[in-house]
Order: C-alpha cells, then structure tokens, then sequence
C-alpha cells in the first residue's frame, strides 16, 4: 500500500516527534535570555538554519540566513555611524536577536501538520476542547487574510475605501466597516466548522485515533541530544568559559 | 428493515415562530437515492439535518414524532453513533474542513472514531482509489478549487464507512463540469449500495441516479415524482414550483424579446488588457467592445474555474491596478480611479458585502453625493420588493432577500457599469428567475451590465451575449440566438483545460 505521505510521513528519518520539537521551542526561548552577545546569537541562528535543513526546509533555511546577515550588517553599520542611527539600531538589535525564534517559527509551523499537533498534544494530556480548538484556529489563521482583502475590495466598491485619510477621519466608523463583516464571517463559519465536526464523530468520549502513531523514536532522542548539549555550550560560550 | 424512517416529524427551530417541518412522513429504503427538492426554505436542509442528527443535538428545537436511522432512534442516538452510520456533506465548500492537508482531512473522521492505525491508512488509501482523486493526495487544502474541495469532503465520510449519506446542495458552488463529477462520485457510491440523500436547486445531474423526486412546500412533502416523470412537466409548472430546470437538453431562449432600454446606454471598450498575478500571466489581450446602439445590454461572462474571469472584471471596475492595456468608456481612457467610480462590482457572497444597521442605511452607505439619493432609494427598494424591509437589519434577512439588498445598492449607485460576480450560485429556480427580471429592469434603466456566471439556465434566460474565455485570453465572443444556444452548452460542459496555476507548492 502506497503510504508515501510526504509532509508528515513520520517513517523518513528527518521526521521529529512535534513533542521533541516543543521542548526545542522552550529551550530556544530560554536561551533568548541567556544568549547576550552577537556572537552567541549568531552562533544561534547557525543551529536553527542547520535545523531547517535537516528538516527539509530548504527555502525557510534560505529566508533565515538572509533576514538574520541583513539585520546583523544594519546593527554594525549603524553602530558605526552613531548618533541618531544608534537609536534606530537599537530596534534593529531587537530585531536581530530575535532571529532564532523566526527559525523556531518556521520550524513550528512548516514541518508539524495540525492533525499531528492536536495528537500530540492529547498525549501530553490536554484537554479535546483545548486541542481541537487550537487546530481549527491554525486551520482558520490563512483564511483571514483572504477575508479581510475581499473585505477591503467591497469598501473600495462601496465608495468607503479603507485607506488612511478615511481612518484618520472617522476611525470608529471604518473599525466598524471593518468588524462587521468580518465578525458575520467568522460566526458563519464557526458554526458550519462546528457541525462538520459534529457529523464526523468529534464527540465520541475516550481516546482518538491517529493516521500515523506518534512513537519516539531513537532519532528524536538524538535531536534532543543535540539541542540540549548546543544549548549548554551556548551558555559556557556566553559566561566566557571560551576565552 | 427501511434505512431511515421518519413518522408524523414536525419540527420547530428554537427562537422562530414558523414551522420548519410539519407531520413528515417518509420511508427511504436501503439502498435508495431521494432527491429532494423545493424552493429555499421548504424545509429540505432541516429535513437532512434530522437525518444526520443535527437536530436536535446541534440545533435545538421543538421536535415530535419519531426519526429512526438503521431502527435507532435519532433522539436517543448520540451524535457519535450516528457520524457511524450517516455521512455528510454541506453546501460551502470553504467552511467543512479541520485540517490543511487533503490525506489528514479525509483521515479525519477515521481518527475520531479511535480505529488502528493501519486501519486508518487503509481507509483513506481506498478513498482515494474508489474516488479515482489519487491526484488530490497530499495536496494543501488552500490549493483545491470548490469541486475539489467537495470531492475531499465526500472522501473523508466515505472514509469513515456509514451506509447512508446525507448531502445537502452540494452543488451550489460548483460549475459544470465540476457538478457533473460530483454525479460520478455518487454513481460509485450508488453502486456500492449506500442510500443516499441530496437536497437540491440544480436537479439535471442526478437524474440518472435518482430513485424518487419529492418536491417540498412549506415543510410538507407535497408531491412525489419518478425521474421520468420529471422530464414531462410542462415549463409553466416548474415555474409555478420555483423550480430549475430537470433536464438541460431541453433549454431554449426565452420567447419574450425585450425592448430597447429607455436610457441612453454608455459606449464601452476593452482594449489589450493583460494581467500578471504572482510572476504569471493570467490574461493576456483581452480585447471587446459593446456600442450603445448594439442594444446587448447584459452580456455573460463565462470560462472555466479560475480562468481569470474575477480577476479581469476586477481589473476593469479598478479593484486591481496592476495591468496593461486601457478601458474606455463613451470613448475616453479611464484611470483605474475613475474607473472604480464609473463602474460597480455586486460580488458572489453576501456576507463581506453589508456592513450597516438598517437596509435603508446600507443603500445610503457610499452614495451620499448622489442627487435625489432618498427618491432613487424608495424606487430601487420598490423594484426589488423590499419596501416593507427598509428599517430592517439586513443580517435578518434571507439569503435571497440580502443578495437582493446588494443588487439594489447597484442599482442606486450613479455608476452605468455594473458587473455580477455568480449572481444566481445557491438560487432556486424562483429566486433565478427573479434575479433575471431584476437585471432586465437594471438594464431599462441605462446600466450596462456583465455576469460572470456558469448557470446555464441564467445566462439562457439573462444574457444577449458571450464573451467566453479560455487559456487566458478571449476564445469566443457570439451573440445568443437560436442558433448559437447550442455552442454555449458545449461551452460549459467542456471539461476544463488544465489552467490551474501552481496546483502544488
């Protein structure tokens, strides 16, 4: 039988277990506090970047190093030029230091499918009514910006375009034009979501089933080996243990 | 045994003072394909709904009487219990999907019903197969187009196994071609010896797969009919039914030839337009033109799903800046600025489309510089027999009755241009034949109109012209006669070419 389901084919070894992948998430946010120097951050990136590729993420790998050269060459530069600029630099600082957690967020949302978050997450104990919510919400967050676009082309062909002059004139009025539709939206398809769900067994009480069984396999284990001893060597770079 | 069983059913939504359903009575047999039909809000959805247990576990109610499925009783039944015996399928494509992926979304159901892994895989692998959609595996749900969406839908119940399925206009979304898909898909199931239910306006396609035909009225089932029987009723009766029409072979132009509009009519030109969407051109050399002394005052828009009709009329209206190539009307190059004045846009869906308290308010929104606004708004209400709604909030309408709000803001605003994206898609015959008269009057009154439309019963009805198009650009430009009515079915029943842009990421 033809199993070849790339994206989330947990059989290829490059697959990570999405709980492995969550306690990545929280150890890459501990380290935003640890990691204080460019060097650290940089060093960092390169982790994530080699991350993406193992994941097979090739053009967020890509996007990555570039945003994080870009920010890391406009911090220099306008260090250098100083007065005024340093005080823009240091929004682009905040910016740089950020960059690990734009590669986290590629990472989260690129390589785990829904389905495969909401299962994993009801192993770790959560709650249907918490994991469901939160698929049909990462289901629904592309949408928006569809919505909100034909929203914008009926305003314009109603002769009450959404653009600057008209929100900086009657601000509350073009909120409204904005939200109402919108929220009449988001009803509508929250019901017809909810009884989709309901006609396709959501509330059968008990354990759910999964297209592929989520295991830990000895791989996760070695990628968590990996995250965690990169994480310490950060903090002993970061204390200056390295020179 | 019957698989479904209803007995003396009435049923009364919670908070609405009519009757939904009142003393049904129905048998359906194993294996039996019920068609049932009547105009919007007869009933037809609430009676799928108690089939599939919606009611009374989802929408609540007041129900007596007693629905059995398989021998249970749908009352006593939990909503679990029955997603395993009755599998379902909804109108919007857009809005029954959990999952963004095509091989999770169908494994869905399979994995709320706890079953093996394996076993899973196999389900949704056979789904597959027994669709012939192996096309559609692993593809972003983002990436389908409404009749693809609808196959997805339809595997992922199939997945789950139940011997009944319940569908409720599925085809309202969809063109022709993909319409007629959907018939094969249930010829298969058909085959297979599930009992299928399908409410519906568009009745053509299930004609050799239906069993009966109930036509309903005002929540009764009024009159019962085998397929064959269908074929014979004379046009004043599906009329008089606010019906579609049963069999499209048998459509002709109407008799009644419309006067010349009373209005001067603008002078409209399209020349050269080419449009560039993401690196890739979607049309290129557009080129027609419409004089006002031709006397086509309404002329059809049609081509394959995602040929680029929305985007072009877009464009010429001003929505969409980017494009080479010029409009002109009564001779004059317009900018796209004036364009967006000279010119309206009644899209497909209502809901993006109201955004005031009262329908009075709504014509009002955007037209403040019109002279005589208050005497063109009486008028335009009059004309879409909405007078007696003008205080009303438009979200308490009905769907047909909001549609008609749209169309009257069209008809107050000043601009002469009016384009119509699928006006009549989700429409009972009724409400079709309304909307025409409607656009007819528009027309009396000097607007140029164009629809974008697959609704061949519509455009049959509506249209003096077609403009249809193809591989980007303008393939065919006929006026509708006698003559040529035979070439625009051939047109629209053509399977499409494949001008999907980038199916796969």
């Amino acid at each position: 039988m033809d199993q070849s389901f790339v994206m989330t084919n947990p059989h290829r070894i490059n697959h990570i277990d999405p709980r492995i992948k969550l306690i990545h998430t929280l150890i890459a946010g501990i380290l935003l506090f640890i990691v204080r120097s460019n060097a650290g951050v940089l060093l960092n990136v390169a982790l994530m970047v080699a991350v993406l590729l193992f994941l097979g993420l090739y053009g967020c790998a890509v996007r990555l190093t570039i945003y994080t050269t870009v920010l890391y060459g406009l911090t220099q530069l306008l260090a250098f030029t100083g007065g005024m600029a340093a005080f823009i630099g240091v929004t682009v600082y905040i910016f740089f230091k950020f960059a690990p957690v734009v590669g986290i967020y590629y990472m989260m949302t690129k390589s785990i499918s829904a389905s495969e978050l909401v299962n994993a997450l009801e192993k770790i104990g959560l709650p249907r009514a918490i994991t469901i919510t939160l698929a049909v919400t990462l289901r629904f967050m592309p949408t928006i910006g569809q919505e909100m676009s034909t929203i914008k082309d009926s305003m314009k062909i109603r002769n009450i375009p959404l653009n600057l002059w008209n929100v900086l004139k009657a601000p509350l009025m073009m909120m409204e034009f904005v939200m109402v539709p919108l929220m009449m939206r988001f009803v509508k398809v929250a019901e017809e979501l909810a009884a989709a769900a309901v006609v396709r067994g959501i509330e059968r009480p008990g354990r759910r089933g999964a297209l592929f069984k989520i295991k830990v396999r000895p791989q996760d284990f070695i990628y968590l080996l990996v995250v965690i001893l990169y994480a310490v060597f950060l903090y002993f770079f970061e204390s200056g243990v390295f020179g | 045994m019957n698989a479904i069983e209803l007995k003396n059913v009435c049923f009364t939504y919670q908070g609405v003072k009519d009757t939904g359903l009142k003393g049904v009575n129905l048998d359906v047999k194993q294996g039996e394909f019920l068609l049932l039909t009547g105009r919007s809000g007869c009933g037809k959805t609430t009676l799928t709904r108690l089939i599939n247990g919606l009611i009374p576990h989802f929408f609540p109610g007041e129900l007596s009487g007693t629905v059995l499925v398989n021998g249970k009783d749908v009352q006593k039944a939990s909503t679990y219990e029955l997603a395993e015996m009755v599998g379902s399928v909804f109108q919007d494509p857009r809005s029954q999907f959990f999952t963004t992926n095509t091989i999770s979304e169908v494994a869905f159901g399979c994995e709320n019903l706890n079953l093996p892994s394996a076993q899973i895989n196999q389900r949704v692998s056979d789904a597959f197969t027994a669709f012939q959609i192996e096309d559609l595996k692993n593809r972003s749900i983002f990436s389908l187009s409404s009749g693809e969406k609808q196959k997805i839908a339809l595997a992922s119940t199939y997945a789950m196994r139940p011997g009944i399925y319940v569908l409720d206009e599925p085809s309202a979304n969809l063109d022709i071609h993909a319409t007629k898909m959907l018939g094969k898909l249930l010829k298969t199931l058909k085959e297979q010896g599930a009992t299928i239910i399908v409410s519906e306006h568009r009745l053509y396609y299930l004609m050799e797969l239906a069993d009966r035909v109930i036509y309903m009225r005002d929540g009764e089932l009024l009159q019962e009919w085998m397929p064959e029987q269908t074929l014979k009723l004379p046009e004043r009766e599906l009329v008089e039914k606010g019906l579609r029409a049963f069999d499209l072979d048998m459509l002709t132009l109407p008799e009644h030839q419309l006067p010349p509009p009373s209005a001067p009519m603008p002078a409209f030109a399209v020349k050269n337009i080419s449009i560039n969407l993401s690196g890739h051109a979607l049309l290129r050399g557009i080129n027609f033109s419409v004089a006002p002394q031709d006397g086509q005052g309404i002329i059809g828009i049609t081509g394959a799903n995602g040929v680029g009709k929305t985007t072009l009329v877009k464009c010429l209206c001003g929505l969409l800046k980017r494009q080479h190539g010029s409009v002109e009307v009564d001779g004059h190059v317009l900018s796209s600025r004036q364009r967006a004045r000279e010119m309206y846009f009644v899209m497909q869906d209502t809901d993006y489309q109201l955004f005031t308290e009262s329908v009075e308010d709504e014509l009002r929104l955007g037209n403040q510089k019109v002279p005589e606004l208050e005497a063109k708004i009486t008028d335009a209400l009059a004309m879409l027999g909405l007078s007696e709604y003008r205080k009303i909030h438009p979200m308490a309408l009905s769907g047909g009755q909001k549609q008609r709000v749209t169309i009257a803001s069209a008809a107050v605003n000043p601009a002469r241009i009016l384009f119509f994206d699928e006006p009549t898609s989700g429409l009972d015959g009724e409400n079709m034949r309304s909307v025409s008269k409607i656009l007819e009057a528009l027309n009396q009154n000097g607007k140029l109109i164009f629809i974008i439309s697959h609704d061949l019963e519509f455009l049959l009805n509506t249209c003096r012209r077609i403009i249809h198009l193809q591989n980007g650009t303008v393939t065919e430009d006929f006026l509708l006669t006698e003559k040529t009515v035979d070439k625009l079915k051939s047109l629209l029943f053509a399977e499409p070419e494949n001008n999907r842009q980038s199916s796969t990421k």
